[in-house]
């Protein structure tokens, strides 16, 4: 008995030094991006290296939410954002429930099909998707570009939901139907309830590559309608600048809206419910 | 039990109609079927088009400078990649940065996420969420950055190996053949590894505990109960995570360009690169989709022999 | 601003001249200035037409980023606002390095801006992918077509066709660190012996000094193309056909790489130095001299201080064969012909002095216009003495459709693998050469 709890306690106190190593290692750039944003260019490019800013100020936020359209930038990559996870959640359950749970002809090529757009160089893609959004209509509009993203994604979120699906025996959804449920009432009571954890972590991963999004935002949007954040922070790139101070700000700004939106469904990730409750 | 009992005896009238119509639609027989509609439509209605005028352009002459109406060649684009020798070494850096990439990505991810799946570790919250930091940076903001802290004149990095004497000089790590790739990967480890802690966290998440104290009592250590419970059951999580990874790693050269441009000389350019340089720069589109199909099928046999090895479609 | 103040701080009173130099231009109705272009002044193609004719929207693309860049455009576009109060300026701001990806895209997509700024090296791309309209009926019978000279419009002109309306100039010089050369006594280098002796005396590792701060990354085939040419190899000919000559381009890669093969006088990261980190080189005290243009200037003088004694800037210096020096220009060009009066009409406006003179003032950019370059902000200001000696020898770099991507994936890369002595000159010669002719001929 002891000598277990003295096992745990040694793996414990490995899992520790692994991610406090981890940790310092994800974190520190971090760290010097906003060290970087605090600090005027002069004291970046420097022969001395300052590691904590002399003259620390937020100058560089200042300027960054004073320039013109970068306040509408970060509303248009949220909006985008938000329907992007929409789109994609609510047409990926669907696909990756019935990849997992059903076997049919042809669903190991189908599960080759949905990677298919995302096997295909974006570059390449771009032509045939700006032409189709103008012909719709969708141009420059939240919902174009929204919809350019979830074609990209709904692979992504099929194949990591069917990961977590399958992970959920099928028993369980069995004797739920036994009691008298419905296919579908068991997807609602039993599966998703199950997966929450998966679903979350779908969710996140897909907010962040549509909040992240450079190339379709630069070729979909334009600065009269619904140019995105990324796009912003590359325009700061010039061919003779490069403003450190302000891009490090845009980044710290970039990350907070994601931070706060993992803080909130971070929850989510830990299973609230155990097989035992379930089973009865 | 409460929960099932009510499940159990719903009267049909009682039920609102949208709700009793899904459910209906869910005992038929076609049901999965169902299920797949709305995704099928999104990728297919969008998906299909691209790809196929892609694949197809790779079997014409279309330069936006020079030939602007597509002529079909054949296998003239195959024929002229295949004497190209940047076209090897792209293949040979693209193998390199892929394999190195996801597995280093991988086993920091799966080591971090047994860490973080471990109950009762305090601040496990906050540790999550710093962890997850790197990924949530966009690429322009972190590639900037990264040659910021490895600059050899400014770099923070350096300065931190010299004073604590681990180096002797600042390395110039982009500018030297043989430090360029490793330097970039270091880079995207540390920007992608999260993406798989997130998954494989999640993952783990669903392994009942159940699993774990049987074995327990039944006397399993620690590596017994990894690699007999845990991975097993985490292999379908796993096989998704990588095969998207490879996919993001083979296809974008988002970093690539920021740090180093396929530089210095060719050592790390990767096929990537060099759709990305025909399309935009040579205004090839012929040459971009040839090298972008190649990409294609070399993801397209890595996927199909990983899903039948690791058996995540079997019946 | 710090740009005002400085061209004000290094400028010997001027500012009768420019009073006169102004007056004359503020409002000239058509014709009324000393036209000898023989167009009869009532016509609409000679001048803009009568301001209150023009209305509707003008999209405009630029790759406009720093904060003074900005500035100067606002302040251009609210003096056109002025003069043409029912057109409206749509100014689009699209990442540099981004610019030609979204720019083929609308062309093939048919939504292609209504004018754009055009760099010199993307111009004949754009005109072979059918991005730009021909300008030369316009310019001929243009009003202001008297200060800007032939030559300006030579990078802008494709098979006796002209594209583009030149707005302001990137003058090729370079800078150096005027103390160091003082401490060891030497003189600024005219010729090539004298800049690799210099970089040699001055290279000190002991003090992490490198005499030269050499481009080899992005950017940096650029500068070889002008030792090539300084040492009597051109690229192609008149008619565009491959014309390097083997020999004195292997002459000139050697020259130019054993600067940091041989002599070391070049910083170890060489072969991943843009532009950025040259100038933290050259800011931070790391290197003695650095090849750019006029457009950084302003960047290197609050960098170094203008008046510190730190800096000095000089034309660049003499090949063994010919003083070579790229005079680029930045040029406003028309793509899509929708409301080609009022878009003509932008294009008017930015070669018009006033204009020229306050993106001047907000970003020390060099005037296209002659008229303007007599300024005596310019003509007084010792900085831009050797800008001013160098336009008298210096031209347009060659430029052909594909010229960018020879550069940037063959002659870039071959460079880079003689520095890193993967390959020798010999080799990348001829890697270049034989990329040149698949660039020209396909």
């Amino acid at each position: 008995m002891g000598s277990r709890a003295q096992t745990r306690r040694f793996y414990d106190a490995v899992a520790y030094v692994v991610l406090i190593a981890a940790f310092f290692f994800a974190v520190f750039p971090i760290l010097w991006t906003l060290l970087t944003s605090l600090k005027s260019n002069a004291d970046i490019v420097t022969t001395e290296i300052q590691y904590l800013p002399l003259r620390p100020s937020f100058e560089n936020y200042a300027t960054l939410w004073a320039q013109a359209g970068f306040t509408a930038m970060f509303f248009n990559s949220t909006v985008v954002t938000i329907l992007t996870v929409l789109v994609c959640l609510s047409v990926g359950v669907t696909g990756a429930y019935s990849l997992s749970r059903y076997s049919f002809p042809a669903r190991g090529q189908l599960l080759l099909f949905y990677l298919l757009i995302r096997m295909f160089p974006a570059v390449l893609l771009l032509l045939p998707i700006f032409i189709a959004l103008r012909v719709l209509g969708l141009y420059d509009t939240h919902i174009g570009l929204a919809l350019a993203y979830s074609t990209l994604l709904t692979p992504v979120s099929i194949w990591m939901l069917k990961g977590f699906f399958d992970t959920i025996p099928p028993e369980l959804e069995d004797a739920a139907r036994i009691d008298g449920c419905t296919r579908a009432g068991a997807i609602v009571r039993v599966v998703l309830p199950l997966a929450r954890p998966g679903v979350a972590a779908t969710a996140v991963l897909v907010a962040i590559s549509a909040w992240n999004e450079f190339l379709f935002a630069l070729m979909l949007t334009t600065s009269q309608g619904i140019r995105t954040w990324p796009v912003g922070l590359q325009l700061m790139v010039g061919e003779y600048q490069l403003p450190w101070g302000l891009l490090t700000a845009g980044g710290i700004i970039s990350i907070v809206p994601i931070v706060l939106f993992f803080a909130l469904v971070q929850r989510a990730l830990v299973r609230g419910l155990t097989l035992g409750a379930v089973k009865g | 039990m409460s929960n099932v009992d009510r499940v159990a005896a719903p009267a049909r009238p009682l039920l609102a109609p949208p709700h009793w119509r899904i459910a209906d639609l869910s005992e038929s027989s076609r049901w999965a079927y169902y299920l797949l509609v709305p995704s099928l439509l999104l990728v297919a209605a969008v998906a299909v088009y691209p790809v196929a005028s892609g694949v197809w352009l790779s079997f014409e002459r279309y330069n936006l400078l020079r030939s602007p109406v597509p002529t079909f060649i054949g296998l003239g684009q195959y024929a002229d990649l295949w004497t190209d020798s940047t076209f090897w070494t792209s293949v040979r850096n693209t193998a390199v940065w892929v394999t190195v990439g996801a597995a280093s990505q991988f086993l920091l991810g799966l080591v971090t996420a047994l860490a973080l799946n471990r109950p009762g570790l305090r601040g496990v919250g906050a540790l999550r969420i710093g962890l997850l930091l790197p990924w949530l940076m966009p690429s322009v903001v972190a590639g900037h950055m990264w040659s910021l802290l490895l600059d050899s004149r400014i770099g923070v990095v350096n300065d931190v190996l010299v004073r604590t004497g681990v180096l002797h000089t600042y390395v110039a790590w982009f500018a030297q053949a043989e430090t360029a790739m490793g330097a970039v990967l270091v880079v995207d480890l540390w920007r992608s590894f999260p993406f798989f802690t997130l998954l494989l966290v999640a993952g783990l998440q669903g392994i009942p505990e159940e699993l774990y104290e049987a074995a327990e009592v039944d006397g399993a250590n620690a590596w017994y109960r990894f690699w007999r419970i845990t991975l097993p059951l985490l292999t379908p999580v796993i096989v998704a995570a990588v095969i998207l990874r490879v996919i993001g790693l083979v296809n974008a050269p988002d970093l690539m360009i920021i740090l180093t441009h396929g530089g210095p000389g060719l050592a790390t350019h990767v096929l990537s690169l060099l759709a990305f340089n025909d399309a935009y720069t040579g205004f090839d589109f012929g040459a971009a989709a040839a090298v972008g199909t190649v990409m294609l099928v070399l993801l397209m046999v890595f996927t199909s022999l990983y899903v039948r090895v690791s058996g995540v479609t079997r019946d | 601003m710090h740009r005002r103040d400085f061209l004000k701080s290094s400028l010997v009173s001027g500012t009768g001249l420019l009073v006169a130099a102004c007056a004359p231009q503020a409002v000239a109705p058509p014709g009324v200035s000393s036209s000898t272009s023989g167009a009869p002044t009532s016509s609409a193609p000679t001048a803009a037409a009568k301001p209150n004719g023009l209305s509707g929207t003008v999209t405009y693309w630029h790759t406009f980023t720093s904060q003074s860049e900005m500035d100067g455009l606002d302040r251009v576009t609210r003096a056109f606002n002025q003069k043409y109060p029912n057109v409206t300026v749509n100014s689009e701001n699209v990442p540099n390095s981004d610019f030609m990806a979204k720019f083929s895209l609308a062309v093939q997509g048919g939504a292609k801006p209504e004018t754009t700024m055009i760099s010199s090296v993307r111009l004949p791309d754009m005109v072979a992918m059918g991005g730009l309209m021909d300008l030369t009926a316009r310019v001929a019978s243009w009003d202001q077509r008297q200060y800007l000279p032939d030559e300006r419009f030579k990078d802008a002109t494709l098979n006796g066709k002209i594209y583009g309306v030149p707005s302001f100039a990137f003058v090729n010089w370079m800078y150096y660190r005027a103390d160091w050369f003082k401490e060891a006594g030497l003189a600024p280098p005219k010729t090539f012996d004298d800049f690799q002796n210099a970089a040699i005396k001055l290279t000190d590792p002991s003090k992490n000094r490198f005499g030269f701060g050499m481009r080899g990354a992005g950017g940096g085939e650029g500068l070889l193309i002008e030792v090539m040419r300084s040492f009597g190899s051109p690229i192609v000919d008149d008619k565009g056909q491959p014309a390097m000559d083997r020999q004195k381009a292997i002459d000139a890669v050697r020259w130019y790489s054993e600067l940091f093969t041989k002599y070391h006088a070049v910083p170890p990261s060489v072969t991943n130095d843009s532009f950025q980190q040259i100038m933290t080189g050259f800011s931070t005290g790391q290197t003695a001299m650095l090849w750019h243009h006029t457009g950084s200037l302003i960047d290197v003088s609050t960098a170094l201080g203008a008046d510190s004694g730190k800096f000095g800037t000089l034309a660049r210096p003499a090949g063994p064969v010919a003083h070579i020096a790229d005079v680029s220009y930045s040029y406003n060009g028309m793509s899509d012909p929708k409301n080609a009066d009022a878009d003509w009409a932008w294009l008017d406006h930015w070669a018009q002095s006033d204009t020229q003179i306050t993106f001047l003032e907000a970003t020390g950019y060099f005037p296209s216009s002659t008229k303007v370059a007599d300024d005596a902000r310019i003509k007084n200001n010792p900085y831009y003495a050797p800008a001013i000696e160098t336009l008298k020898f210096g031209g347009p770099a060659p430029a052909f459709a594909g010229s960018s991507n020879w550069g940037l994936t063959v002659v870039l890369p071959a460079f880079q693998r003689v520095l890193l002595g993967e390959i020798k000159p010999e080799e990348s010669v001829d890697l270049m050469m034989k990329g040149l002719d698949k660039a020209v001929n396909g």
